[in-house]
């Protein structure tokens, strides 16, 4: 293969370089065996999805013939056994890291330590990859060769494993470089790509330092979907960002456009920009809830009349609205949400977005402050030609009165017959009651956080004052250290007052407000129940109605009746229906929001206390060295 | 420090011009004047020597400050007018004759300190016990043991002192109670140590030395001295107000001309850094409140939650809590250590500050004294022009122009006496305002280290149950495995220095930043904490148990 002098060529020179064309040739070695021989590939990866170290070990003694120079090169130690052992050991190894440790076996600790050992003999083979990224980018630059082209497409499975390695990371740390030249029949290979997992664990265990960096943000992701890990690569695809708040308009329509980058790595057509403002994105809030009964939806942030144009609140808005897209994306049903995909992709949004109400009977734009509040469309609840009915009578509860003529003295009242639902449902008023409290000290002490830092400030410059008397130079030289010791102190606190912000206000923040949103869940489970209730009702009346007019024979109006309670029935049992969907989707979703939160609570705390024990320490520093080279 | 030799930067240099060398050898075996340490006994050493054997007979009047300056400048003559610099240095020598004899030795330790009776009376008039050891002539006795004094003695003194002595800047008294709060040991040593300071200083300057208010003070019974002695508070009242509105007359004397503004801007400003560090200590106290809130916020989020976590928020809230409790401890201690200094030093700057006002004052009365003779001069002369003069009129004349010239001769030496002294002082000053400052920084500082230490080991040891919260918890996240979160749970400050840096400390370790005063808090109902941390996790191994004995710790 005549690429591969070229991959050789532009080495990192901080290698070994005859250690880097060796593995080179290794690697080019293997792939062009595991191309000739299927079979291999299938044991392979069979080997690896299972686990299994045998399959694994027959495998690299067949990729190991191909390898006999390599072997002679280096002969003191064995670089299969090394290899093989690696391979073999790190998934699990990966397993644990990944799943906590809590069922690992002694063994395995033991096979831990012992790959440790393995580690520095192999560690250069680790570097390897990122020096074939680097190549293989340059490479796609040339122009391919008509013989490599027919090698790409004709044969997907020889290439695979390579381009899945350096796809991998080319994805996670060098987005913008390479996926303008990324085809399509790449990303295609790379969805339905078996060998996914195995590849991503492989990443994660050899070049750990790198992961963690490409992976920092992605961390909540991997966290939560474990369980699904196509999931997690799907929605980890997804790269949406919230980007240049613009104030656009004049007087009386100002307001701030972001532009929403999104890049999908799913799709042939992967890059939209598109430009929204932030009453779309309560839109989208509305039509998601509309379309996700039951489902908790990560809320916009809060309205805000005042000050709308400051800078510290447009980044903060930006930041949350960002956090929801985010979060959208991390869920499988509302990432793939039609409304979601034109709200990131549509260029004529207010026309579409119009549209869709329409379609929906969402009423999305008619948006209440309160987060809490919901709509429930009847063309949702009843099907299209139902709800054009129950509409021409003006809406389900008017539908009851509007039959009678009269309104009754009392409205027929929903009681929830669930206890679930009343316990999760005062639950959560007391956390957010709770969380209310908690936000608002974090805000006194912040302010308070502030204020000590500026007062600090004119402690420091008053000292300053007085070492600028020169009562004495020794004296002087002290005041002056002690004063900048102050100044220090102060930017360290301002620092931490600005993590803490970020960190645990921004936690806490963000949960209040899906607070709301589970509060809107729980409405939409009463007023359906309330419609139930109501449906109830009709159709009781219907029936008794029925059953008086039909003891006295068969008439028209026995007719028209008894299909009115058909219809009244299909209405019950729809919604009825409608009920129970949705009481069991807010079980499974409070569940999963409960344990998110949590995650992401303990996370935030994690790092809140990591940065006040840098911040500590750094503050002592400061102290140690002021007394160290004064006093 | 509690030596009463004064430092005496010419007690060496013998080229005194009006020095007379053979009267030496008579003196010097004067049996009154045994002192051992005078070395090369001058004139002036002669001339102390004449003025102590006077005290010494009884005739304290001599020591008001007045008289013995006034009976030297009989003695030796007008001095030249313009004298030179360098024959001013001499002077200084010729003028204070107390600065060079350092046979008189007032040694006073304080023992203890009482606070007894109301709250007030506690907090600003405790008893002072000490005891005294001296050769003063003016004492009926060489040692008194377990001396009581109030407070209040101690500030009639200073106020005698202060009004009879112009010269000299007597020592401001400490604050009689620290920001520590009443009652307890740091405030105890804190005082005392203040009190002891206050004494060192006494018994250094010459001139309260040899004050026999002094001695009336310490040999009063307890709670029952009041000055003996008159004093005469250089200008009092309304008409100290109004002439310091005057500017000050001119000063020959450069170095104390620029002193007192000095002196005033440094009053000033370490008023206003108290100001701003009592504003920044409110803010601290009622920022640590609001972080207590926050930490109780954390503690009542558990009560709902799942049961896995609510230990967890439980724990995270009261460390936040015991954290914003050790904030509030550390402002006050900020203010205990670093404002007490600054109080003591703004005391001190206005009693120098007035010292040198009372300088300007005695300028004042030369300049009117001057006038007044050179007036009776003119009148004089007049006289002696006109012939039909009446032999009557001109001693009256006469006389009034002799009252006229002593009066000036006395003011110029006091003047002189004052200066000099005061250029001495004013260096012995600089160096005690110097080491004041320091000593209350360094004492911030070492506070402030100590508790911000606490601060981190508390956060550090909540640092294990973050990151066993959950399976998924902690470094793991960070690809970095589980093996990590065993050692990452060890405290980082230990007795081999501290983790996050090779620099050596200066001081030793003190284990004792390990536990703080909130610790029984933080493991009252957690008790499995305690079983799992072992006792011995910070004991010393036998070689950093050396090194703690071996130095001091400081």
């Amino acid at each position: 293969m005549d690429y591969e002098d070229e991959l050789s060529a532009p080495v990192w020179d901080d290698q070994g370089s005859r250690e880097e064309s060796k593995t080179e040739d290794e690697l080019s070695k293997t792939f062009a065996n595991l191309s000739t021989d299927p079979a291999v590939e299938e044991q392979k990866g069979s080997g690896w999805n299972a686990e299994n170290i045998e399959h694994t070990k027959e495998m690299s003694e067949a990729q190991g013939h191909s390898k006999d120079l390599i072997s002679s090169l280096a002969p003191e130690e064995d670089p299969l056994s090394g290899l093989s052992a690696s391979e073999a050991m790190r998934s699990p190894q990966k397993g644990e890291a990944l799943f906590g440790d809590s069922d690992s076996a002694p063994l395995e600790s033991h096979q831990d330590a012992s790959n440790e050992a393995n580690e520095t003999p192999s560690a250069p083979k680790n570097y390897v990859k990122p020096n074939r990224l680097f190549s293989s980018a340059r490479l796609r630059r040339h122009p391919l060769t008509v013989e490599q082209k027919k090698d790409l497409f004709q044969d997907p499975l020889a290439s695979s494993p390579s381009t899945r390695e350096e796809d991998e990371f080319v994805e996670e740390s060098l987005d913008y470089e390479s996926s303008p030249e990324r085809s399509k029949t790449d990303i295609l290979r790379e969805v339905d790509a078996p060998l996914f997992k195995v590849a991503s664990h492989k990443n994660q265990s050899l070049t750990p330092s790198i992961k963690k960096v490409a992976n920092a943000g992605e961390d909540e992701t991997q966290d939560e979907s474990e369980d699904k890990p196509l999931d997690q690569e799907l929605a980890n695809n997804y790269a949406i960002e919230v980007l240049d708040p613009l104030k656009v308009g004049d007087l009386t329509s100002a307001h701030v456009e972001y532009t929403i980058f999104t890049k999908d790595k799913n799709q042939s057509q992967s890059e939209f920009k598109v430009q929204r403002r932030y009453r779309d994105f309560r839109w989208l809030y509305r039509q998601l809830q509309n379309n996700h009964w039951g489902k908790i939806i990560p809320p916009p942030p809060e309205k805000q009349t005042m000050g709308r144009f400051e800078n510290d609140f447009i980044e903060n808005r930006r930041l949350q609205m960002e956090r929801m897209l985010t979060k959208i994306v991390q869920d499988e049903d509302l990432r793939d949400d039609a409304d979601f995909k034109m709200f990131l992709q549509s260029n004529n949004f207010s026309q579409d977005s119009k549209v869709r109400e329409h379609l929906t009977g969402s009423n999305a734009s008619g948006d209440s402050n309160d987060i809490s509040e919901i709509h429930i469309s009847e063309i949702e609840l009843l099907g299209q030609e139902d709800a054009a009915n129950v509409m021409k009578s003006g809406g389900l509860d008017e539908s009851h009165k509007g039959f009678m003529n009269i309104s009754f003295a009392s409205a027929p009242k929903y009681n929830e017959p669930d206890s679930f639902f009343v316990e999760q449902r005062q639950a959560t008023e007391l956390l957010e009651e709770q969380l209310r409290q908690l936000c608002k000290s974090l805000e006194i002490v912040d302010v308070q956080r502030n204020d000590l830092a500026s007062v600090t400030e004119e402690f420091a410059q008053t000292i300053k004052a007085l070492e600028e008397l020169e009562v004495s130079k020794k004296g002087s030289e002290l005041l002056a250290n002690f004063a900048d010791v102050h100044l220090r102190i102060k930017e360290s606190l301002q620092r931490s007052t600005l993590q803490e912000t970020l960190t645990l206000g921004i936690t806490i923040g963000d949960y209040l407000r899906s607070l709301s949103s589970i509060r809107a869940v729980f409405n939409q489970r009463s007023k359906l129940g309330y419609y139930l209730v109501i449906a109830e009702n009709d159709l009781a009346k219907k029936q008794s109605q029925l059953e008086k007019n039909s003891t006295k024979g068969p008439s028209d109006k026995v007719e028209t009746l008894s299909k009115e309670v058909t219809v009244l029935q299909a209405r019950h049992s729809k919604i009825r229906q409608k009920w129970q969907v949705v009481g069991d989707i807010i079980r499974k979703e409070l569940q999963r929001h409960e344990r998110d939160k949590m995650i992401d609570f303990r996370n935030s705390i994690e790092i809140f206390l990591e940065s006040s024990i840098e911040t500590q320490k750094e503050c002592i520093e400061l102290w140690e060295t002021f007394y160290q080279n004064n006093l | 420090m509690s030596s009463a030799v004064a430092y005496d930067p010419y007690d060496d240099i013998d080229n005194n011009p009006f020095s007379e060398p053979e009267a030496n050898p008579q003196h010097s075996a004067s049996p009154d004047a045994p002192a051992p340490d005078d070395a090369h006994p001058s004139t002036e050493a002669q001339e102390a020597i004449k003025d102590d054997s006077n005290s010494h007979a009884g005739v304290v009047t001599e020591h008001e400050q007045g008289p013995p300056a006034q009976k030297r400048g009989d003695s030796t003559g007008n001095f030249p007018e313009g004298s030179t610099p360098a024959a001013a240095a001499e002077d200084t020598e010729a003028l204070l004759p107390e600065r060079k004899s350092s046979r008189f030795q007032l040694v006073i330790k304080v023992t203890g300190l009482e606070r007894v009776g109301s709250f007030t009376n506690k907090k600003e008039n405790p008893t002072v016990k000490f005891d005294v050891s001296t050769n003063l002539p003016t004492f009926r006795k060489q040692q008194h043991r377990s001396l009581k004094k109030t407070f209040t003695e101690f500030r009639n003194l200073r106020k005698f002192l202060y009004g009879s002595i112009v010269g000299t800047f007597v020592p401001a008294l400490p604050p009689p109670s620290t920001s520590y709060g009443i009652s307890n040991s740091e405030d105890y040593s804190k005082t005392v140590s203040n009190i002891q300071e206050w004494f060192d200083r006494i018994a250094a300057d010459p001139f309260i030395l040899r004050s026999e208010e002094l001695a009336f003070f310490i040999e009063s019974d307890f709670d029952t001295y009041t000055p003996v002695g008159k004093t005469k508070p250089p200008l009092s009242g309304l008409k100290r107000k109004t002439l310091k509105q005057l500017a000050p007359p001119f000063d020959e004397c450069l170095e104390l001309a620029e002193f007192r503004p000095l002196v005033k801007s440094v009053h000033h400003l370490s008023q206003d850094i108290q100001t701003k560090m009592l504003k920044l200590c409110k803010l601290r106290k009622s920022l640590s409140h609001d972080e207590n809130s926050i930490g109780q916020g954390f503690k009542e989020l558990c009560i709902d939650q799942s049961q896995a976590h609510s230990k967890f928020y439980n724990k995270f809230g009261k460390t936040l809590s015991a954290v914003g409790d050790i904030d509030s401890v550390m402002a006050t201690l900020d203010i205990a250590t670093l404002y007490d200094g600054l109080e003591w030093l703004v005391q001190e700057t206005y009693s120098v500050k007035e010292a040198l006002t009372n300088r300007h004052f005695l300028m004042r009365d030369l300049l009117q004294a001057q006038q007044t003779s050179s007036s009776r001069q003119e009148q004089a002369r007049k006289l002696r022009a006109r012939r039909d003069v009446s032999p009557l009129k001109v001693d009256e004349a006469i006389r009034a122009l002799k009252a006229a010239t002593t009066t000036e001769h006395t003011l110029t030496l006091k003047l002189r006496r004052v200066t000099a002294n005061m250029l001495l002082e004013k260096q012995r000053w600089l160096e005690w305002c110097d080491q004041q400052l320091q000593t209350s920084i360094k004492e911030y500082t070492l506070r402030k280290i100590e508790y911000e230490r606490k601060k981190l080991s508390l956060l550090e040891r909540i640092r294990a149950d973050v990151r066993a919260a959950d399976d998924t918890g902690g470094l793991s996240r960070l690809g970095r495995g589980t093996r990590m979160s065993t050692s990452g749970v060890s405290p980082s400050q230990t007795a081999q220095g501290d983790s996050w840096t090779s620099d050596p400390r200066s001081r030793a370790f003190e284990p004792s930043v390990l536990r703080t005063e909130f610790d029984a808090s933080l493991e009252s109902d957690s008790r499995n904490i305690r079983g799992t941390l072992p006792e011995d996790q910070h004991a010393l191994d036998a070689r950093s148990a050396a090194s703690l004995l071996g130095t001091s710790s400081f």
